[in-house]
Order: structure tokens, then sequence, then C-alpha cells
């Protein structure tokens, strides 16, 4: 028994238990239609190849040291499961630990991108405000403060 | 008799292409640890004189050289190009490149991502045909800095003259240092020639402003120095193409805007344009350029030609619908006379990848565009090699044996 499983015996024995540790789920063709439906909600889509990308998820990093609350998912396009222990150094950033975070299936890029949305040409950043309705709202590049803003006083 | 002949080669030229691939290939993925072109994600080829096709490809930390001398039905043991296992980027455009010389030697350049994210070095190694001997990979950027040196491109003179052109980001970090932050590239120019052992890259600054994450495209002028197309970020984020050509082998023109489609966006396109220049007949220097934009009202893939360097641009031709997802053209002369200029691209519909094609003689009106290949997966981006033969799409799926289509 590890160390862990010992804290974790002790903490179940008083009724308390350990906060699970968020993990980072697969994108599927199965499961991308719920998860870009369910609103209000900022979702924001990023990969390791994209320098601007990292430049929205430190500025969105800020955003929910604040609010931890706010309903904001990442999406990670990178769909070579070579790279996973990359994509999980980014989710492993304290600021996104309440965050849901999404990692695209293996060699599914483009059925996924196409199925989220035909008229995006992979270009990133990309975010989707999606609304109570359900309904994506698709923004290419980095989001401006004042497009945040307005997103912010929608998924507070 | 004759019927027989011809079912007994079929059954030879697939019974050799299997047992290569059964010999040297297993599946992909799960058996992807030794020298097999089947596990490769990239392939990137060129043609030799003699129809011999060189294709260099990346599995693990090693980079592979073999050759196929029958359209790639057969492929040579593959060579190792690197003794020292180094990363090697093999994704999407960040590939590794291929070029040969008039006396068939064969140059090979590459990106090693180093241990900081989006920090790389410009590699190299050069292939001897008559000694069989690979030179030491080197370090091609000289900066000795840990900064982005990435989407190499190359050219090869017949001579022997080799240019690489990559994105720089040796800028950066001396603005850093002042507190300040770039959030282009510059592209740097190295030069060489080993055939005259001349094997000392030196590094020359092109220009700035540079979108950092698309690849460059490259092509020789009539004097043998090399041309640079790249997407280039003109004013508040708008993202169109640059041309620039050179004065002599270390100093550059000005670059001369050659789309303008307007595409603003704070963001990557991964998506770097085509370019190939007429080196005979009416339209001599005539420069073909194709690339992708995403502007509201100009989305797509775009074409058009300059006969003074990019001073003036030609119509543009705007062709392949967006909702296709078109991506990826890439240009390519021949000697036929009615197609003697070819595109081909990728296009996606949801559930079906094609690789589409059109030709045209001149560039001023093109054929209609037909489907040249398709498959569900996989579907690497399309490449035309010109060989003796005539003009071949390479096609590629990764755990399946590459494949020319002729075009």
């Amino acid at each position: 028994m590890t160390a862990k499983h010992h804290i974790s015996a002790i903490l179940f024995a008083l009724g308390l238990s350990i906060p699970a540790m968020a993990a980072t789920n697969e994108l599927t063709l199965d499961n991308v239609e719920k998860v870009m439906s369910q609103g209000p909600r900022l979702v924001v889509m990023w990969s390791l190849e994209c320098p601007a990308c990292f430049d929205e998820i430190e500025l969105i990093s800020q955003m929910l040291r604040e609010q931890p609350s706010l309903a904001i998912s990442f999406i990670s396009t990178d769909d070579d499961p070579s790279r996973i222990d990359e994509i999980n150094e980014v989710y492993a950033s304290p600021a996104l630990s309440n965050t849901p975070r999404w990692v695209y299936a293996p060699r599914q890029g483009a059925q996924l991108r196409y199925k989220i949305d035909p008229s995006w040409q992979g270009e990133l950043p990309r975010s989707y405000f999606i609304d109570q309705a359900g309904k994506r709202h698709g923004h290419s590049g980095l989001l401006t403060a004042k497009q945040l803003a307005m997103i912010v006083a929608r998924i507070e | 008799m004759l019927i027989r002949l011809i079912i007994l080669l079929v059954c030879w030229a697939s019974f050799s292409a299997n047992a290569w691939h059964t010999k040297e290939h297993k599946t992909a993925d799960t058996s992807c640890v030794h020298s097999n072109m089947m596990c490769a994600k990239t392939v990137s080829s060129v043609v030799d004189k003699t129809g011999r096709i060189w294709s260099a490809w990346v599995v693990g930390k090693h980079l592979y050289l073999n050759y196929s001398d029958d359209l790639a039905l057969n492929y040579s043991m593959p060579m190792l190009v690197n003794t020292q296992p180094e990363s090697v980027s093999t994704r999407g455009e960040n590939r590794p490149k291929i070029a040969n010389d008039n006396a068939g030697n064969i140059y090979l350049s590459w990106v090693t991502p180093l241990s900081k994210r989006f920090t790389a070095n410009v590699r190299f190694s050069y292939y001897d045909v008559k000694t069989n001997v690979f030179s030491s990979p080197v370090t091609v950027n000289d900066d000795n800095l840990l900064t982005g040196h990435s989407f190499n491109e190359m050219v090869v003179t017949p001579a022997g003259d080799v240019y690489i052109a990559w994105l720089d980001g040796r800028e950066k970090v001396a603005a850093a240092k002042q507190g300040k932050r770039l959030r282009h590239s510059e592209i740097y120019l190295a030069h060489a020639n080993f055939n005259q052992k001349n094997t000392f890259f030196d590094n020359n600054y092109l220009a700035k402003g540079t979108c950092v994450c698309c690849r460059l495209a490259m092509d020789l002028d009539e004097k043998n120095l090399p041309m640079v197309m790249w997407r280039h970020v003109f004013g508040d984020n708008y993202r169109d193409h640059g041309l620039l050509t050179m004065k002599n082998k270390t100093q550059a023109n000005p670059m001369k805007r050659v789309s303008f489609e307007n595409w603003q966006v704070n963001g990557c396109p991964h998506q770097g344009p085509a370019i190939v220049r007429e080196v005979s007949g009416a339209q001599k220097n005539r420069i073909h350029m194709s690339w992708f934009n995403n502007a509201p009202d100009a989305s797509g893939l775009f074409y058009g030609y300059t006969d003074d360097n990019g001073s003036t641009m030609s119509t543009t031709n705007h062709f392949a619908n967006k909702a296709m997802n078109p991506e990826h053209p890439s240009l390519a002369l021949n000697d036929s006379a009615t197609k003697r200029l070819q595109m081909v691209w990728r296009e996606f519909d949801g559930q079906v990848f094609s690789i589409k094609g059109m030709h045209s003689t001149n560039g001023d009106s093109w054929s209609a565009p037909t489907t040249l290949a398709s498959a569900k997966s996989g579907v690497d981006y399309p490449y035309i090699l010109r060989h003796p033969t005539g003009n071949y799409l390479q096609w590629h799926i990764q755990g399946q044996p590459l494949a020319l289509i002729k075009l």
C-alpha cells in the first residue's frame, strides 16, 4: 500500500475524502456534441503547436484564479497520443484545477473539428461561447479583454 | 500468352510490393520502434535525374533516408541519418526537408525541438552519393540560443549551393532582455556549399514581423538565388503573404506584399503558401503562388502569379470551397504542353479526405478540379513529385505503403 493509499484509508475512516484530481478526458465523435452544447460556458480550443494559445491560457488562468467557478472548459486539439504528457503538463496548472479539460481522441482532429464547426478552418486559438440554449458562437484568435468581459458576465 | 504475361507481371508487382512491406513493415503505432517506413507520420521526397525517388522520414528519434527506383513500389533498406538520437519534428508542415543537386547528392534539413516549449534548432546533414556517407548532423542556426528556430525550408542549386530559411526567435531573446515581448518572428537564411567544401552555414537576417506558426515556401530565381514566400503580419494582425528575392547570397531585397485578402486574426493559421518559378518558355521567370486565407469574405485557397518578383500581381483566382476545409496547396511545373502547371490540395467533407487537383498552361485559367484520391482517415498533406516520366502526387497515409499517383 502506498503512502497515498494510507492517507486515503485514514481519511475514509474519518469520513473524509481526498479531493479528486481533475482528469483529462478524451473528446470523441460520440461525446463532442454533448460537451459543445452545455451552456452557458466558454470553451477554449488550443494546441501545443500554437504560441498564441498559451497567451490565451495565461489570460484565462488569471481570471480563474480570481473567479474559480467560471464555467470554462479547455480542449486540446492535439490528436497525437504521444503528446499527452505535454498536454497534461499544461493542464496541471493549479488555476485550471476546477475546469473540465479535454483532449482530442487519437487521429480524430479533422473529424472533431468538422463536427464542432464545419466553417472553422482549424486556426487557433479558437473559442466558443455556448449560450443558455446551447448555441455556439465561435471566435478565432485571442479573445480581447472586452470580449472576455462580455462572456464572463454570462458564465459567472 | 499475352494475357498470361500480364497476369504474371501484375502478380509479380503485387508480390514484390507486398513481400517488401510484410518483411519490413508491421502495423503502425504498436510496433513503431524500428526503421519502418510505414510508421512515419510524414514523408518528404525528391526525385533525381534517373527517376530515383529519395524519401526522408522519421520514426522515434531517428531520421531515415531510402530510395525507390520503381515509383515507390519497392524501397531500399533505410539508411540512418542521425546516429545520435534526437527529436525530429515531423508534424503537419513542420517536417524534414529534402533536396538534391545536379550530381545527385542529397541534402536533409530538419528541426529538433529543445527542452523549453517553442524552442528548437534547425539541423542539417548531407549525403554524398559517391562515397555513400552522411555528414555529421550540424546545427544551422548560429546563435546558440534556447529560442525558436523552426519551419525550415530548403532549396539547393544544381551546383550544390544550399540555402535554408527558417522562422527565428533570436530577436525575441534580445527583446526579452530589455523587458519587451515580441510576438512575431524573423526570417533567417543560411548558405553553404558542401561540394566546394564550404560546410559552414553563415546566418543572414532577411525579414521581421512574420506569423510565428506557418511554413515558408522557397524556390530559386534566374540567378539561382533563393526566393522566400511566407505568411506575414501586416498592420493590426492582417495575416497575408510576403515575397522576397535576394540581391546576392546574403542580402535581401525589400519584401513585396503578394496577397490581399486581409484575414485579421491574432492567432495561428497553421497554413503556409506554395511557390514555383517558370524556368523556361514564354512565361520564363513567372512566379506562381498559392495560399490559404480565411477572411470573412475571402476564405479558401487562392492562386496568383507575378512577372516582376512581386511588384505587381495577376488577378487572384479564388478556388476551393470553404465548406470542404481546403488546405495545403502544392504547386509544380512539368514538361507537358497542356498541363504545365499543376496544383494539388487536401479537402475534408466531414467523412472523407480527398486530394484534389487541377492544371493550367500558364496560370491564367485552370481546369475544373478533380478528385485524385480519397480515404477516410490519416491522409497526409499532398506533395507533387517531378519525375522524368511525368509528375506524381505523393499519397501518404501513416500505416500504409507510400503510393504515387500519376497526374
